[in-house]
């Protein structure tokens, strides 16, 4: 008689945001056995990248990889084409730039912990915070037009101008949620059935986070200092106030403590940024076609994102690789599940914050 | 007379208190909830689509789980015997568990087994209940029962442990984890589809019926203290929903079985002793 | 758990934070970004619109009668596919004159309907652009 039962996390879901699919096999609700299948959301980006799209326009089709993500791909993107074509640009484009990848983290990680509060059970939590992220989504329409999807970087600089009376505004959004972010911080430490579902539970060691790779909050949350605004110097992160933030459990609790340190660290940057902002320029003309090969990587919300183009001379790129952050920690996911219960597999699995549509573009 | 008409609606007044329980859990966050007659639109787009019959045993398990807790609605009106009444309502549970297991899906089989510990954890405390008021007025009926005054006050740590088994019957946090839809995707009720599944739908109207009937045995022939309780119970079973997780099996058994039946034990000795 | 506990008990008595949208108007920003408008009058004919656009949502194709402007030497007329293109403002910042012949207006695309035939009235676009080339 068979002793274990497989139980699929299947590819619809409704705990899932997007479609992956693990199969569990388990010993009366206790996992001994994981399998994962990414590749549901494939696309193609890549070879359409080399084929139907001209260099200039691809920052626009990278920009689609990902919803969440989707200014981190488009600077990266474009930053290689930059250093391919020896390009200067201002220094008030490079601080609008580092405001709106700050405002990209900051909406990212609120909705990563809506996200996990709701696979806990805690719906009221789960609609709090996604109350208080509509003040970021609207200095985000009021400083590039659109709420998730910006448009907003191009080679040479950035596309629109930050007009002096919205400033006031953007601060004001900003002071509120830095308010709420406190309340958040006090309910995730003492709620009494949070730290039932949460303390303890998908634990990574500090070795086990070296050995399986794992980049971004998951590997801060055990104590890993990795990260990449620490080691470029390509955009001033260290002019701007950035400040690294670890813990040392390794568990679901703080992970969510890291985020939401990294949050206040966000707002704090954002408020010097735009109390110090530089006159200029934001757009300056390029000209030129790209040959050679180039490497550029930056830091999304959820950690390291890379990017490699060659081109030769012609308008079409040759080659474009990218490589997303989730497709870096698989192999760290399948062993947190390991040991655990059924019941923890999808609350964890949302702590990890998962972007499918990066990892299978 | 009006007995005979509040059983036939029973289901209808069920719907209303279902609706409006929906409209304040918005309300508590912060949004605008949806029509007061939501659960009758639910009724009438569920009875167009198409209804899947996957063995005639998981269809007719479903149906008899639905007319047990009307029969059991109509005893407690009609004012039957409480003990009867409790282990009828086990039955009724018993079929929908039955039902469960009966098809090989495996979210089917977890939510099952579930039902059945949670089940363990809570009939304990309601067969306590029921001794406790026939300690107190001397017969098993409920018509006996209601003419007595309010029993509230010998039975306090009675009403506690009961207040504790509340959330597990009307499926709310922090112990709903039998019908848990992030994790297990509704447990019993994914196999259930079209008019089957309206049965189910309505069964749960009729055990918020089934509860808040209870909960106003224990106001005697006092009505006014049992609107009161009634009200006072509903925003109160809300307000906790709206602000805890979800608790796993292993806990809730622990919590309910340990602090319910050790608040009804003592309550049962202090009425021997007096 | 107490604060969640005062704080779902204190929005019982406040207004819900979600307006239901259709049926209630909010206000749209001036720099709203919307439907691209041409001048015909001013346009030189230069294409430069036609290869900055990343999606390719604006063709300039031959037809029997063209516009009497004298640019114009090859007869071309401009057509602009609202569903297809992404609003990003490309063409406006490639057009040598900007606020004469193409600029953008903040005004929302019409919901399309199938008698309009998007669709298939672009591939035919797209087919006789290629047929010139």
């Amino acid at each position: 008689m068979k002793k274990t039962i497989n139980i699929p996390l299947g590819s619809q879901h409704i705990s899932l945001l997007e479609p992956v699919r693990f199969k569990f096999e388990c010993e009366n609700e206790k996992i001994i056995g994981v399998d994962a299948d990414v590749g549901f959301v494939h696309r193609g980006v890549e070879k359409a990248c080399t084929t139907s799209f001209k260099f200039d326009a691809i920052g626009y089709v990278v920009a689609r990889v990902c919803g969440l993500c989707a200014i981190t791909h488009s600077l990266t993107y474009t930053a290689a084409v930059e250093k391919l074509l020896g390009a200067q640009i201002t220094s008030k484009a490079k601080y609008l730039r580092i405001l709106l990848l700050e405002l990209d983290r900051i909406h990212s990680h609120m909705l990563c912990l809506s996200h996990t509060c709701e696979n806990a059970g805690f719906e009221a939590m789960f609609m709090r915070i996604m109350g208080d992220r509509e003040h970021i989504m609207e200095i985000q329409e009021l400083i590039t037009g659109n709420r998730v999807q910006f448009d907003y970087i191009s080679i040479g600089g950035v596309n629109r101008d930050l007009a002096p009376e919205s400033v006031q505004k953007i601060k004001e959004n900003l002071y509120i949620v830095k308010q709420k972010v406190q309340g958040y911080m006090d309910e995730f430490t003492n709620n009494w059935s949070l730290s039932l579902k949460f303390k303890g539970i998908g634990m990574l060691s500090l070795d086990d986070a070296y050995m399986y790779n794992a980049i971004g909050p998951l590997a801060r949350a055990s104590g890993l200092r990795i990260d990449v605004r620490n080691e470029i110097d390509y955009l001033p992160y260290h002019e701007v106030g950035y400040k690294m933030q670890t813990h040392t459990d390794g568990d679901i609790n703080a992970r969510n403590l890291v985020r939401l340190a990294e949050l206040v660290n966000s707002i704090e940057m954002c408020e010097n940024i735009l109390n110090g902002l530089p006159e200029g320029d934001i757009f300056t003309k390029i000209k030129g076609k790209p040959q050679g090969e180039a490497l550029m990587r930056f830091e999304a919300p959820r950690g390291e994102l890379m990017y490699y183009i060659k081109g030769n001379g012609s308008a079409m790129l040759e080659r474009v690789r990218i490589k997303t952050p989730t497709f870096s920690c698989i192999p760290a996911f399948s062993h947190i599940f390991l040991g655990g219960d059924y019941a923890d597999a999808p609350a964890v699995l949302a702590s990890f914050d998962p972007c499918m549509s990066c990892t299978a573009k | 007379m009006i007995e005979i008409l509040l059983i036939l609606f029973a289901p209808i007044l069920g719907g209303l208190v279902y609706g409006f329980e929906r409209v304040v859990r918005a309300r508590m966050q912060n949004r605008q909830g949806p029509p007061l007659l939501q659960p009758f639109y639910d009724m009438y787009k569920l009875i167009d689509k198409q209804s899947f019959i996957v063995n005639p045993y998981h269809s007719i398990l479903g149906v008899m789980h639905f007319l047990t807790l009307w029969a059991v609605v109509a005893f407690v009106i009609l004012g039957g015997n409480l003990l009867y009444i409790v282990f009828l309502h086990l039955l009724s549970v018993i079929f929908i568990i039955l039902a469960g297991f009966s098809v090989n899906s495996i979210y089917s089989h977890i939510g099952s087994n579930r039902e059945l510990l949670a089940t363990l954890a809570y009939e304990p405390v309601l067969v306590m209940l029921s001794v406790g008021f026939f300690m107190l007025n001397g017969s098993f009926d409920i018509s006996v029962i209601r003419e007595h005054t309010s029993s509230i006050f010998p039975l306090f740590l009675l009403f506690l442990a009961f207040l504790l088994v509340i959330p597990i019957k009307l499926k709310k946090s922090p112990f709903d984890a039998s019908e848990a839809h992030q994790e297990i995707v509704g447990g019993v009720e994914i196999e259930f589809s079209g008019v089957f599944f309206e049965f189910i739908y309505m069964a749960k109207w009729l055990e918020y019926v089934f509860i808040y009937l209870l909960l106003l045995l224990f106001a005697g022939n006092n009505i006014i203290l049992g609107a009161g309780l009634a009200v006072a119970v509903f925003f109160l079973v809300n307000l906790v929903d709206n602000s805890t997780a979800r608790v796993k099996m292993v806990h809730l058994v622990k919590i309910v079985l340990g602090i319910g039946v050790t608040l009804g034990m003592l309550n049962l000795l202090g009425l021997g002793y007096v | 758990m107490f604060t969640s506990f005062i704080k779902a008990l204190a929005n019982l008595f406040k207004k819900p934070q979600t307006i239901d949208y259709p049926v209630t108007p909010i206000a749209k920003d001036k720099e709203y970004r919307g439907l691209i408008e041409y001048g015909e009058e001013s346009c030189i004919y230069c294409l430069k619109c036609e290869h900055a656009c990343p999606p390719g949502a604006i063709l300039f194709v031959p037809v029997e009668n063209p516009s009497t402007n004298e640019k114009n030497k090859k007869g071309l007329a401009y057509n602009y596919n609202p569903y297809l293109c992404i609003y990003c403002g490309e063409c406006v910042r490639a057009c040598p004159k900007p606020e004469e012949a193409l600029w953008q207006s903040n005004k929302k695309p019409d919901v399309a309907v199938k008698s309009d035939n998007v669709n298939s009235g672009w591939f035919e676009l797209e087919k006789q652009h290629k047929e010139q080339l």
